[in-house]
């Protein structure tokens, strides 16, 4: 079955200088696989070799051009789409960089043409969230005759930014959490902007606990929106849980915070017009009842170069 | 409980198992020399062994168990981590790197097992290392598990906190002394939190329970201190006591006050007392920090238990440095003291619910401290003084007990012993204090101990025992009728006292005789004042007894006047004897205040034989005259014989200076009255014997040297009346019975052969004395028949056995008044007499009178056939 579709021609996208490139690793787990993405940042050239191998010996594929692509583009998956409430994906592109391989003309055998886009600018980052996918991907396109359906190839490319927080304005964060009578803490974080790899610092202040308290964590969240009209979808995934209490504290306990965050798998917040990934630093309070006493506070993480 | 049991046995096993993997990958990885995954490897294992310490709802018994067993785990580690650093992997990174544990005590532990692996190489900032671990610590919370990581911390830790060797000291010297002090303090201040919530939370349990759990792990949160006393000894003796007033000790203690927990202060304050050096405690500053302390403790803490081991370092460190050194440093003695009697009335001012027994056992140490000081005794005494004054406040207040009043005279007692000199009779007549103490104790006999232990250390040489302070101490005694009542001798020995003091032969002679005078007087006047309390009869003679010895102290007196008298004329004759004169009349006024007539005669003539000794002869007449005029009023038989016994006595003792003062006729006319007085004595034995006595009058004693001067002063014409009076009255009277009548013979004989054989003849010729034998022996005939009656009366109720004894005499002889006496132990020197039982029958009685009778009559017999050997005149008496 797979033969009879299978297309005339073997395209392959080979980008410059594989191997020596940091990769973003994907594990997807329902294939079982790792997909490992190579890793742009902005402004750098995308440059590469295209294979176009014909299948079968001496035979001619005739086309009418083939052009490779860069694009950008945001899919939302299982598609709220505004219309007709389908539930196909939408995908919208934010990017499109379009080069020609080779004019209309025949191929023969295998050829090898280089292609470059030069110093690319990339506006968001890649990002792989449960409902919206933000990916970046070279597109091979054959275009052959007679209307026929045209021959592509992709292949995703990771897009890491980079940001400068250094002009950002920190200011610390400071909550105060109460329940009359019963439970009142501040807690504060020295700064409101992190990088990736940066250290969480902070205290929690027990201004009154009448509380049996069993423990307390610090949670960190990314939370992923899809805004769509008045509609949005919110969705949460745990991307730290870290106790720093054990024992039930008394007035005037001071319980330091210290979060390191390079050894997780974390993304910069991001803001779009259609979506935003947001991260959250959450305090959650156990008590010996089982019950939950929790807040959050949201904090911006950055890529940035050391 | 047994599920308890299975889940401990649980995390055993599982700490075992983990502890086997982890041995094995550590050890793999020194052989492999490979990139250290087996170490990120096995901190998956620490992590599972560690669990074990998370879980709740062991006993701290138990909890320490597992605790002991992941130590040893964790010491695999940190060698593994010492041993490879920089060969395997940089330790910043492993720091990194244990952070990302999601639990927080397992996480906590690989920290500081990391964190000190760095403290063991030089190029970490090891302060900053130890500032994070002990800020770490702040998110345990739970009271075992974060005192037991604060433990470990302490004890992976301690090896910067020591003295140790040159070389590893170079290596800590990063580290300064006062870091490490905070940061002892830091972690103290911490643990002793938990430890106090280990008591309010938890699950329920019994509150003894709690206090067994919190006793069972104190000695955690002490290692701190004891850390901090190894610290402290590192640097010099000055400059570790700076550091412990000015920085450590006022930290410790405010928040041993802050924390309010009895348990917890209470075991801290024991233990800073006892852990750190005396000389800390010895410090000004620090006693200052202490007390006012003890001032803020919880209402149920024990203060004084405290104060009192605090002063007792304070004490023994005194004497350490005493032993040690005389030029040590010396304790501020003064200030010291002053402190802690600020301290006893702030005390009083702020805790006003405190018994007083908490008082006195603090005042009991202070005492001890007060001795201790090496001051003066003069400042010995004001502060007693002072301390004395703050119980008399105190004492008002309070029910006093028996145990109070125990306590009371222990503080008294506790100044004995010290090698301060009549320190007790220094604060009896210079503390007014002490005075009021004493007289407002309320249990009489405590009182009477103290006076006693007063009197008995005071030494009677002492020069200042004037009437002032005599009178001080007469005081106490005023108002205390059970010592003047029971224990009088305590009275009279402060009498002795006066006396006791040695008169100045050379200098101002008369000045001393005077003030011991003076104060005979004034205790004179004091007995008859305070006599007016004592009316009933009892009590009376009970005074009787303290005038008697107050008398016999004015004699003693007059004794030494006497001496020098004989020691050295000249002086003696220079002296005022108008003073002797005033002392007589003060004796004689003493005297009439005897209630009991006998005392009052005899002491009478007694004086009268001491005022004759220093030739005062109109004054011993006096008093003679006065006894004689006495004789006849209120007195019994008995009595009346004694002191006119004495009286003859007397008069035949003083003859020769009644003669050699030209008072022979004044002795004469003496000698008649007695004479006469004698024979008016109802008794025929007293008067027999009285009588008898007054034949000596008119007979010199024995010496032949004198031989001429004798016959004119005998005068046995007299002598031969008054016995030919005698026998005409006991023969001409027909009450006397045979008895009396026998044994009044046998006594003339006895003294009539007395003024024979000393040459007596003219009178007392040979026939005379065999009439009265003859007499004698007739009537001894009727005593022998009355004895034969009663043998055969009695033969039938006798037994053999018994009859010898019952009718023995042994041991038995005949007294003045006619009556048996028993020799109660012939071993006993013979002075022990005790009348024999009266119940024997009178027949019996009489029997045996008869039986001694006739014994006397055979030993004069016998006495008279001895003497026949040496003188022939004897062998003519018909006997």
């Amino acid at each position: 079955m797979s033969s009879f579709f299978k297309p005339i021609l073997d395209i392959d996208i080979n980008i410059d200088d594989e191997d020596n490139r940091a990769y973003h690793e994907i594990t997807n787990t329902k294939k079982g696989i790792i997909e490992r993405l190579p890793i742009y940042g902005d402004g750098e050239s995308v440059s590469g070799i295209v294979t176009l191998r014909v299948r079968g010996e001496s035979r001619r594929v005739e086309h009418n051009g083939v052009t490779i692509s860069l694009i950008g583009c945001i899919d939302v998956k299982n598609g709220i789409s505004e219309s007709n409430g389908s539930s196909n994906n939408i995908s919208s592109t934010f990017l499109q960089l379009t080069a020609d391989l080779y004019p209309p003309g025949e191929l023969l055998h295998t050829q090898t043409t280089h292609f470059n886009f030069k110093d690319v600018q990339k506006q968001h980052n890649s990002y792989k969230g449960q409902n919206v996918d933000l990916s970046y991907f070279l597109k091979v396109k054959v275009l052959t005759s007679k209307n026929k359906t045209p021959i592509t190839k992709y292949k995703k490319i990771w897009c890491d930014l980079y940001e400068n927080i250094s002009q950002l304005k920190q200011k610390p964060v400071k909550l105060d959490i109460g329940i009359e009578n019963c439970l009142h803490i501040e807690f504060e974080f020295g700064r409101s902007h992190y990088t990736l790899d940066d250290l969480i610092m902070g205290r929690v202040y027990f201004l009154l606990s009448r509380l049996k308290i069993k423990n307390m964590e610090l949670s960190l969240i990314t939370r992923e929106r899809i805004a769509n009209g008045d509609k949005s979808t919110v969705s949460e995934s745990l991307a730290v849980k870290f106790e720093i209490m054990d024992g039930s504290p008394v007035k005037g306990e001071t319980i330091p915070i210290r979060l390191f965050l390079s050894g997780y798998d974390l993304l910069p917040s991001m803001e779009l017009g259609s979506f935003s990934v947001k991260n959250y630093l959450s305090l959650v309070l156990y008590d010996e009842d089982g019950r939950r006493y929790f807040k959050q506070a949201e904090i911006f993480l950055h890529r940035t170069r050391e | 409980m047994s599920q308890n049991n299975s889940s401990k046995h649980d995390s055993s096993i599982i700490i075992k198992q983990q502890k086997v993997i982890i041995v094995r990958l550590l050890n793999e990885i020194s052989v492999m020399n490979n990139n250290g995954s087996n170490l990120i490897e096995s901190f998956k294992h620490f992590n599972i062994l560690l669990m074990e310490l998370k879980k709740n709802n062991d006993s701290p018994k138990e909890y320490y168990k597992l605790y002991i067993e992941v130590y040893e785990c964790l010491t695999i580690l940190l060698n593994y981590l010492k041993g490879n650093h920089l060969k395997l992997f940089h330790l910043t990174d492993i720091y990194e790197l244990i952070q990302y544990s999601n639990n927080l005590v397992p996480r906590l532990y690989l920290m500081i097992t990391c964190g000190v692996a760095m403290l063991h190489i030089d190029d970490f900032p090891h302060i900053e290392i130890l500032k994070d671990m002990i800020e770490m610590l702040n998110g345990v919370q739970n009271p075992i598990k974060g005192m037991f990581l604060r433990y470990y911390l302490l004890q992976r830790s301690k090896f910067i906190f020591k003295n140790e060797e040159s070389e590893s000291k170079e290596k800590y010297n990063n580290i300064n002394t006062e870091f490490k002090v905070d940061f002892l303090i830091a972690n103290f201040i911490e643990m002793n939190k938990l430890w106090i919530r280990l008591q309010y939370q938890g699950q329920f349990k019994e509150k003894l329970t709690k206090l067994k759990e919190r006793k069972e792990v104190e000695l955690l949160i002490g290692y701190n201190l004891v850390q901090l006393t190894e610290v402290l000894d590192t640097e010099e003796e000055k400059v570790a006591i700076v550091l412990y007033r000015e920085n450590a000790l006022p930290r410790i203690l405010k928040q041993i006050v802050s924390c309010r927990d009895i348990i917890s202060q209470e075991y801290l304050l024991d233990i800073i007392i006892h852990i750190f050096p005396e000389p800390y405690h010895s410090d000004l500053k620090s006693i200052e920090l202490y007390l006012e302390t003890f001032l803020k403790l919880s209402p149920k803490t024990n203060i004084s238990k405290n104060a009192i081991s605090l002063i007792s370092r304070i004490l023994s460190y005194g004497d350490s440095t005493r032993e040690d050194n005389l030029n040590c440093v010396d304790l501020e003695g003064e200030l010291i003291f002053s402190k802690f009697f600020m301290f006893l009335k702030l005390l009083n001012e702020e805790r006003p619910d405190l018994p007083f027994k908490e008082f006195l056992v603090v005042i009991l140490e202070l005492v001890k401290l007060v001795l201790q000081l090496k001051n003066e005794d003069d400042v010995v005494v004001t502060y007693l003084s002072q301390i004395f004054s703050f119980i008399n406040f105190k004492i008002k207040d309070y029910n006093i007990t028996e145990e109070l009043n125990f306590l009371l005279k222990k503080i008294v007692f506790s100044l004995k012993g010290m090698d301060k000199e009549n320190l007790y009779y220094k604060l009896a007549t210079e503390s007014n204090e002490f005075h009021e103490f004493i007289v407002s104790l309320n249990n009489d006999y405590i009182k009477y101990e103290i006076l006693e232990l007063i009197i008995s250390s005071t030494k009677p040489n002492i020069e200042s025992f004037s009437i002032k302070n005599l009178s001080k101490i007469l005081r106490f005694f005023e108002n205390n009728s059970y010592v003047i009542l029971q224990k009088s001798d305590l009275v009279l020995r402060c009498f002795y006292f006066i006396v006791s003091v040695k008169v100045k032969y050379n200098e101002d002679l008369e000045g001393s005789v005077n003030s011991q005078f003076e104060g005979l007087q004034f205790c004179k006047n004091w007995l008859l004042s305070i006599r007016a309390s004592f009316s009933k009869p009892e009590q009376q003679l009970k005074v009787d007894l303290l005038i008697n010895g107050l008398i016999n102290q004015y004699w003693k007196l007059v004794k030494k006047l006497s001496i020098l008298k004989i020691k050295t004329p000249k002086t003696f004759k220079n002296l005022d004897k108008t003073l002797f004169q005033q002392i007589f009349k003060s004796l004689s006024n003493l005297i009439f205040e005897l209630k009991n007539k006998k005392y009052l005669l005899t002491s009478l003539i007694l004086s009268a034989n001491m005022a004759i000794q220093i030739f005062l002869l109109d004054i011993a007449n006096d008093y003679i005259e006065s006894v004689i005029q006495q004789l006849n009023s209120g007195l019994s038989t008995n009595d009346k014989h004694d002191i006119l016994f004495l009286l003859i006595e007397y008069l035949q003792k003083e003859r020769k200076i009644y003669y050699d003062n030209n008072f022979k006729e004044k002795y004469e006319q003496l000698a008649i009255k007695l004479t006469f007085i004698s024979f008016d004595l109802s008794n025929v034995f007293l008067k027999s014997n009285c009588l008898l006595a007054c034949t000596n009058l008119w007979w010199t004693g024995v010496s032949d040297q004198c031989a001429s001067q004798q016959s004119v002063e005998n005068n046995p014409k007299r002598i031969y009346e008054v016995i030919n009076r005698l026998i005409k009255y006991i023969t001409s009277n027909n009450l006397i019975t045979n008895y009396e009548l026998c044994y009044v013979l046998l006594e003339v004989l006895n003294k009539v052969v007395y003024f024979f054989i000393h040459g007596e003849i003219e009178y007392f010729t040979i026939n005379y004395i065999n009439n009265i034998f003859k007499l004698l022996k007739n009537n001894l005939r009727f005593l022998e028949r009355e004895n034969k009656v009663f043998l055969e009366q009695q033969q039938e109720s006798f037994n053999e056995e018994n009859a010898i004894d019952q009718l023995s005499t042994e041991n038995m002889f005949l007294d003045s008044d006619g009556n048996i006496k028993m020799v109660d132990d012939c071993r006993c020197e013979g002075t022990a007499y005790k009348t024999i039982n009266i119940d024997e029958e009178k027949s019996l009685v009489a029997f045996k009178k008869n039986l001694l009778v006739f014994k006397n009559f055979e030993t004069l017999k016998e006495y008279i056939i001895d003497q026949g050997e040496v003188d022939e005149r004897f062998n003519l008496l018909n006997i």
